[in-house]
């Protein structure tokens, strides 16, 4: 007998269906109110109207942002720090979880230790500030991609993932005469993919998203990131708000919204490709972690 | 004596010869090892100025010893309790606020039936994870701005006076951790989803047979399963507690709330990179490190011995 079982609702589904509803509008309305701040007239931003549709449609904020060379600018900047600084990131990370998943590497234990103690020992904001400024990094855009190479995080999940690999491939490999970096460059990272992939998200995110470090370490304004010139953006708001006198002046709300739209944008389009590594980079971290 | 000196380098040579066989890894771990030198130890060392008084032109080695100097003046000042209590409340009632969201989200998507929307749901609850700190705190801002925020329009409904609720001390940690809450909750709930799926299926089934109703289900089967994860969680974020988000709070709090949201992370940025009074600053990050050591080993000893006991 082949009845297709009708789902019947019972109380706990309503419950969880409105539940659902409210997480989805909780979270959607939101960034769709930053969407139709971006595309309102000033005027009504001000009254107040401005809800989840723009109002008074007009393109004048994105005009504003192209405008001057401030916007595009700390975003190109952007780019560059974040794939620079993610194919370092990567490089170094494989490399050096590499020798870590080679149980038979004499003095293992000890390096892993070596490295694990930073986990808990923090010298903090101020040590570090004045070594990257020692080492004449500041203002640069080594300084955001150096000194933070490494995630220790993300090498366990890449080693964790290295020793998952069948230590027969490397034994294979070995009595065809391969060395070392052939068998990491060949064998090993070709199979680490989608660990890769895993990592290259959170490290993309991680650059993508920094506003703290580059607003310490880059002094010159046009070596800004976007995210601290959003911060600038920011502060204007807030002094104003601060300010109760000068709410009235039209409000950089607008072109603020434009440019936050602007900088999510990659991560929407790049999302629905992305999400499954970014579940499985969680998933690893939990565990791990 | 020979033969003994012999058995003794016999045992070394062989790890030594394989150490030595191993020349190509440890040339592939040198530039990690470096970085972890550098970047990490070289920062601890750095720390003496904590103990000195540090100038820009004289240098680390150069500057004179003033012992204990800083940690007294930090400890004697007002700011010492402010600071102090300011980060511990924010710890403490993020944790306890934030902590149960991703549970109930978990339990919610695995009680929905509906594949689709169940799908659609969770996609969607991820999103906020991508935003950078800088955005959510832009639209925290513009959300409750009195005049044009959407948030402060519903807060005025529900009978809150229009207000500058940004720069208002009272709301300072309800908008820090409910904007957290809307930032981690889809995210973290990934971690019991995961578990929830561990969960042995014919558990359910008996429970079926017993008549049990899904709500009971849901206490009997579902959460007991979910358990030993959310003991685990719960321990490593209390390890966290003093790992506030520094930088939200630099981005929302202004002169007006430094009464709540002061914290040590920001004090740290205001007196040393700011103020450039770094052997001072050192000395207060070096005693937040310090307090956060110790209860990060504190949560690392309660969970092993959780997983020592937790095979019931």
């Amino acid at each position: 007998m082949q009845v297709k079982k009708k789902i019947r609702l019972d109380a706990l589904d309503i419950i969880v269906l409105l539940l659902a509803v409210v997480i989805i509008l909780g979270t959607l309305l939101p960034m769709l109110n930053v969407f139709s701040l971006s595309l309102s007239n000033p005027k009504y931003i001000v009254g107040g109207e401005v809800s989840f549709y723009p109002k008074g449609f007009t393109l004048n904020a994105y005009k504003e942002m192209l405008s001057s060379s401030r916007i595009p600018r700390a975003y190109a900047n952007s780019i560059l720090y974040t794939g620079v600084g993610v194919l370092f990131n990567l490089f170094f990370t494989v490399i050096t979880a590499y020798p870590l998943a080679r149980k038979e590497l004499v003095g293992r234990k000890w390096i892993i230790i070596f490295i694990t103690i930073t986990m808990f020992f923090n010298a903090g904001m101020i040590p570090k500030y004045l070594l990257v400024s020692e080492l004449g990094m500041m203002d640069s855009m080594w300084g955001l991609i150096i000194p933070t190479v490494i995630w220790t995080f993300y090498l366990t999940v890449m080693r964790n993932f290295f020793e998952g690999i069948p230590n027969e491939l490397y034994e294979a490999s070995v009595i065809d005469g391969a060395s070392e970096f052939q068998i990491l460059a060949r064998v090993y990272f070709p199979l680490a993919k989608p660990a890769v992939a895993s990592i290259a998200l959170y490290y993309i995110m991680g650059h993508w998203n920094s506003f703290f470090i580059p607003s310490i370490y880059i002094t010159s304004a046009e070596k800004y990131p976007l995210q601290v010139v959003l911060r600038d953006l920011l502060n204007t708001a807030v002094s104003s708000n601060f300010n109760m006198a000068e709410t009235i002046a039209t409000p950089p709300v607008a072109l603020k919204n434009a440019v936050i739209f602007i900088s999510i944008v990659p991560m929407l389009i790049a999302y629905p490709f992305l999400q499954k590594y970014f579940t499985k980079g969680m998933m690893v971290g939990a565990v791990k972690g | 004596m020979e033969r003994q000196a012999g058995v003794a380098r016999h045992r070394h040579r062989p790890r030594l010869r394989k150490a030595l066989s191993q020349w190509q890894l440890y040339l592939i771990l040198l530039p990690g090892a470096l970085f972890y030198l550098v970047f990490h130890y070289v920062p601890l060392g750095g720390l003496v100025i904590a103990f000195k008084d540090y100038g820009l032109w004289t240098g680390i080695i150069d500057s004179p010893w003033v012992g204990l100097k800083h940690f007294q003046r930090f400890f004697s000042s007002p700011d010492f309790w402010l600071l102090f209590k300011n980060t511990f409340m924010l710890g403490f009632s993020s944790l306890i606020f934030s902590f149960p969201f991703p549970i109930i989200l978990a339990l919610l998507l695995n009680e929905m039936r509906f594949n689709k929307l169940k799908r659609f749901t969770q996609t969607v609850s991820y999103l906020p994870t991508f935003l950078s700190v800088v955005v959510v705190c832009s639209m925290v801002i513009d959300l409750l701005s009195p005049q044009n925020g959407m948030l402060a329009k519903v807060l005025q409904a529900f009978g809150f006076a229009p207000e500058y609720y940004i720069t208002d001390p009272r709301y300072f940690r309800a908008i820090y951790i409910i904007s957290g809450i809307w930032q981690t909750t889809g995210s973290g709930a990934i971690i019991y989803l995961a578990s929830l799926s561990n969960i042995d299926t014919q558990l359910y089934e008996a429970a079926d047979m017993d008549g049990c109703g899904r709500l009971r289900k849901i206490w009997n089967v579902t959460l007991p399963g979910m358990l030993p994860t959310i003991a685990i969680m719960f321990i490593i974020r209390s390890g966290e507690i003093l790992r506030v988000g520094y930088e939200k709070v630099l981005l929302l709090y202004n002169p007006a709330t430094y009464s709540v949201a002061d914290i040590f992370a920001t004090y740290v940025y205001r007196q040393g990179i700011e103020g450039q009074n770094y052997s001072y600053a050192a000395a207060v990050g070096l005693f937040e490190s310090a307090v956060a050591f110790i209860i990060v080993i504190a949560s690392n000893q309660v969970s092993k011995k959780l997983n020592e006991t937790s095979l019931w």
